[in-house]
């Protein structure tokens, strides 16, 4: 049967078959039209949708941008700090200092028990009084020097020493008042900007280790250790980034959670600070 | 026609709609007699399914932020934890190449370094293009403020590339306050704490 229809149409003129179809085609769409089985043309929709398509994808940027507020770079001793009153206690001025070395962790107002503390080197990095010539976090020693200072640099310490230093009960209730929470930074001419800013994002929050259970609310009185990664001796590679913020719910909302804050708030330095 | 209703009725063992028995004989019949004739239709069905999907999803994360961070191999920014909000600002571009201001090109950086030539001098940390057109965009910003009833709050987004030197970022930096900048955010790809981490090959 196939064959038979199919042989005509090969020979006939090609207009006459043209004009066949199109009346078959009429004929179809007066059909289709009073038995209410009428097809909608999607060839528009199609089109658009293909252009919005295109105009979308090129547009798309899937990942989302946020932003870090840091205040602007002036001179060490013009940056962060509440005016002292002198009857309270003297709240450090902690400055991180970032080199090829390490992290330096330095006090702008020269105090003494700082520098005993929390200036020296760490354990890992041969202990002692900070005299200078030695950075308190040395690099990580599992990566040889060849690789990238931004690897290199060991944030999880970093983030065990700010922890110390924040949780000291001298000086705790101080740093919660404002202004005296911001931790400065400064850095050696080449170190590039990720590094700066990872230092700045180990020094915002506390964190539950390890994703251990929440520590609960820091306080003069707590244990230290609890906030600490790794057990504060030697954390891994992975402690920062593998544990979650510390939080608690909301005083506004109960159903969501606020951080507790470490250091929150950043001031970037021009000059190599002095001080210990 | 009659027969094949019957037949399709009898399979089914249901009552049918006469109505729709005899849609779907026609819709047979229109079948059989395109492809013996070679004329057929292409069913759009799914490729609209699947295009409105796509489009929905598109459209769902189309971002409408007021700064447009544009990464390149020259500018690839760096990740951080924070979910601080982008906000209309005025955006200065740090990429490996050169300092831009919005769309326009200040100076360009060679080797890491802004040539000393563009700087106020060999030691200042101020580059003087950078700071006269940065107080002209802030004045405008300011004038627009001003009309709108809105807060002038002198906010510059730094868009800097993950590799460049502190030195270049202290100088765009020191140049901002200079011009009048009162606040710096730096924009950076958000990213969740506690995520695992991919270890190096």
């Amino acid at each position: 049967m196939t064959e038979q229809n199919q042989a005509p149409i090969a020979e006939e003129n090609h207009e006459a078959f043209l004009a066949r179809r199109a009346e078959k085609r009429r004929g179809r769409a007066h059909r289709a039209r009073h038995e209410g089985d009428t097809p909608l043309n999607l060839i528009a929709m199609i089109d658009m949708m293909t252009t919005i398509m295109f105009f979308l994808i090129f547009t798309a940027v899937l990942s989302e941008t946020s932003t870090l507020e840091v205040t602007s770079a002036k001179a060490p001793s013009a940056a962060g700090g509440a005016p002292s009153d002198d009857n309270a206690v003297k709240v450090p001025k902690v400055t991180i200092y970032i080199s090829s070395d390490g992290f330096r962790i330095l006090d702008q107002t020269n105090n003494p028990d700082f520098a005993t503390k929390f200036a020296g080197p760490i354990e890992r990095c041969g202990g002692g009084a900070a005299d200078g010539t030695k950075a308190t976090i040395c690099p990580r020693p599992d990566l040889a020097d060849s690789e990238p200072l931004v690897s290199r640099l060991d944030y999880a310490s970093l983030y065990n020493q700010l922890v110390k230093i924040r949780l000291e009960p001298t000086w705790f209730e101080g740093f919660g008042k404002d202004g005296n929470n911001v931790v400065m930074i400064g850095a050696d001419q080449e170190v590039p900007f990720e590094a700066i800013v990872k230092t700045i994002d180990t020094a915002r929050f506390f964190l539950a280790p390890d994703g251990k259970t929440a520590p609960g609310a820091p306080s003069a009185a707590s244990d230290v250790s609890a906030f600490l990664l790794g057990d504060g001796k030697s954390p891994g590679p992975d402690a920062l980034e593998k544990s979650k913020f510390a939080v608690k719910p909301a005083a506004a909302d109960p159903k969501k959670t606020e951080r507790f804050e470490l250091f929150p708030f950043a001031s970037l330095v021009a000059a190599r600070p002095s001080g210990g | 026609m009659a027969e094949n209703i019957e037949n399709l009725a009898a399979e089914n063992g249901d009552f049918l709609d006469p109505y729709v028995v005899k849609k779907k004989e026609r819709r047979r019949q229109k079948a059989i007699t395109e492809r013996i004739e070679g004329e057929f239709e292409l069913n759009l069905n799914a490729m609209i399914d699947m295009m409105t999907v796509l489009v929905t999803f598109l459209i769902q994360s189309f971002n409408a932020d007021p700064i447009t961070v544009n990464e390149s191999a020259d500018l690839r920014i760096a990740k951080s934890t924070s979910d601080l909000p982008l906000k209309d600002s005025v955006a200065i571009s740090i990429t490996k190449k050169s300092v831009m201001l919005q769309d326009d090109l200040i100076v360009p950086i060679v080797e890491g370094a802004i040539d000393p030539s563009n700087l106020q001098s060999a030691e200042s940390s101020i580059i003087p293009l950078l700071q006269q057109k940065l107080q002209e965009r802030l004045e405008q910003n300011s004038m627009w403020a001003k009309q709108l009833g809105r807060p002038d709050d002198r906010l510059a987004t730094l868009i800097v590339d993950k590799d460049t030197p502190y030195k270049v970022l202290i100088q765009v930096m020191t140049t901002a306050s200079t011009a009048g900048v009162q606040n710096i955010r730096f924009a950076a790809t958000k990213r969740g704490q506690g995520a695992v981490v991919k270890k190096a090959p």
